[in-house]
């Protein structure tokens, strides 16, 4: 039970000689001037002084009032049904609500009409009055003071505090359908009310501790993350372990198609075509390499030259000349001629007399030695 | 979802498609990318032997005498500026070698005749040659790829350049036997 509950039982139970002031007051509805009601009050002081009871306790001295007002005092019974929670629920009390204007119309309507100046008056045509605003405020503004007993205006400042006991009687679902007219509008009204007490009138303190572990609670935005990883990883695993297979007409032209590359890979790596091979690097030919030999063969035979102008001798062998060129014979005949000997690839023998060289080295012996440089 | 296994994945006749069409690519591009990679080859050792060339010609400009010969693979110490250079008497597929050679020219000797009453005049008598040694310069390239001897060969055509075997020799002109006095 909400504080604010507490509170409005607590200035009901506060209240409890207001509840039969109304009917006393209503015994007399032509009362014009709000005097009257003053006497009432004061007469009513020493019964205000009762120490508080219970909201349940509240009841029985409303019973006396409804009994002090035999007829057309509807606030009394309203009180009456609504303090008495164990025989009557919501839908009884809505049909005495709705049945109000028929009992009070002619007996209120009257006075409302002949004192529309004076203020006190327009309370009462406004309690008992189900027309003017369609039924809901006025309604709710019934409810309030037969629950309470207090004016209007009060009621307004604390308008939950009839209310929450007026839902948890029934659920507003339970309700709907069953009524028509006024006593929807009045259903609608009570159902807007009980929300409003449900969001508003509960105190936190009234709330029962929840055990929150954020640990175990989880967002639906988390779960469906979840299950999308858990989606990803499954088709993942079974991506791992799945094996492609072609059907026949597909595996069939993609075999020819592989043999027709693999043929023409072949043929351009085995034979390969003139477009394909690109221009080949430069080959000696066969005049050029009978020529450098010859050149070679010179260039050792001024070695030996050099040797025996040094040395006033031809060498024994090359080994004793400091530089010697690698593929080349060497012959000595007597004292004063020699002949070098070197073999072309295709195994001709080109040899170089000193007595007696042949044209092609005669040829090359003006150019070589090389020239000097000049200057 | 077989279907779907079977759109995302390669079955064996698209992976046979695949190695069919790299082996013809391989095929198509091995000659221009061997080719290629042998002109670059040929082109950096024209550059190592010019380089040599100059070097120990600035040697002999210097110096008067042409640098000390060395083994293949290793640069003269007068030409140990070289060496740190990028390596050019070792490569992985060649190696230079600096040498020096000697050459025999013929000059022009005076003569001591001396022309008694009776001879001969001295016009008819000719001059006297004498042999005179002098040395020459050469870089030679070792190398067992006959196409780079080859291309050495066509590129030096116009020098006293040769080859024998697996050498590929370039002879320098000298001037050693009147060398410059620095």
């Amino acid at each position: 039970m909400s504080r604010k509950k507490k509170k409005g039982k607590k200035q009901r139970a506060a209240r409890e000689g207001a509840a039969p002031a109304s009917p006393t007051a209503e015994s007399a509805p032509t009362v014009a001037e709000p005097a009257p009601r003053a006497p009432v009050a004061e007469a009513r002081e020493p019964e205000a002084e009762v120490p508080p009871t219970p909201p349940a306790q509240v009841t029985p001295p409303a019973r006396p009032a409804v009994e002090a007002a035999p007829s057309g005092s509807t606030v009394a019974d309203l009180d009456a049904d609504l303090d008495d929670d164990g025989s009557s629920d919501y839908q009884s009390l809505v049909a005495l609500v709705a049945n109000l204007p028929d009992e009070t119309t002619p007996t209120s309507r009257a006075p409302a009409k002949a004192s529309r100046r004076d203020t006190e008056l327009d309370e009462e045509l406004e309690v008992v009055d189900l027309d003017d605003d369609g039924g809901g405020e006025a309604v709710d503004r019934l409810i309030a003071k037969a629950v309470v007993g207090a004016p209007p205006d009060e009621v307004e400042e604390e308008p939950e505090v009839p209310v929450i006991d007026l839902d948890a009687d029934e659920p507003p679902a339970s309700r709907s359908g069953r009524t028509a007219g006024p006593i929807a509008a009045a259903n609608q009204e009570a159902a807007r009310l009980a929300l409003a007490a449900a969001r508003g009138a509960v105190d936190e303190d009234d709330v029962p501790p929840i055990s929150l572990d954020l640990g175990e609670v989880s967002t639906p935005e988390a779960r469906a993350r979840l299950l999308a990883q858990a989606l990803a990883h499954a088709e993942h695993q079974e991506a791992r372990y799945r094996v492609p297979t072609d059907t026949g007409a597909t595996r069939r032209w993609k075999g020819v198609l592989a043999t027709l590359v693999f043929v023409l890979a072949g043929w351009v790596a085995v034979a390969p075509p003139g477009w394909v091979v690109p221009e080949p690097p430069a080959q000696m030919t066969a005049a050029a390499r009978a020529r450098a030999i010859r050149s070679a063969l010179l260039l050792q035979a001024q070695q030996v030259e050099a040797f025996r102008v040094e040395v006033q001798r031809l060498p024994a062998s090359l080994e004793e000349l400091p530089s010697r060129l690698p593929g080349i014979g060497y012959a000595r005949a007597g004292n004063r001629a020699y002949q070098l000997i070197a073999y072309e690839p295709s195994g001709n023998a080109i040899v170089f007399d000193s007595s007696d060289p042949s044209p092609p080295f005669q040829a090359l012996m003006s150019a070589w030695p090389p020239a000097e440089e000049g200057p | 979802m077989t279907g779907a296994s079977n759109r995302a994945g390669a079955t064996a006749g698209d992976a046979l498609i695949f190695l069919a069409t790299l082996s013809l690519a391989a095929a198509l591009l091995y000659p221009a990318w061997s080719a290629r990679t042998s002109r670059d080859r040929f082109a950096r050792a024209a550059t190592d032997v010019e380089s040599v060339a100059a070097a120990a010609r600035s040697v002999l400009t210097t110096s008067g005498a042409w640098p000390t010969p060395t083994a293949p693979g290793q640069a003269p110490p007068e030409l140990g500026g070289l060496a740190g250079q990028d390596q050019p008497f070792g490569r992985v597929d060649y190696a230079l070698e600096w040498t020096s050679w000697s050459v025999v020219d013929s000059i022009d000797a005076p003569t001591d005749i001396v022309i008694t009453p009776g001879d001969a005049p001295p016009d008819s008598v000719g001059p006297v040659q004498r042999p005179v040694v002098r040395r020459v310069g050469a870089v030679a390239l070792h190398s067992g790829d006959p196409a780079l001897l080859a291309e050495m060969a066509e590129r030096f055509v116009d020098e006293s350049s040769f080859v024998l075997d697996t050498i590929w020799m370039l002879v320098l002109p000298d001037r050693a036997s009147t060398p410059a006095v620095p």
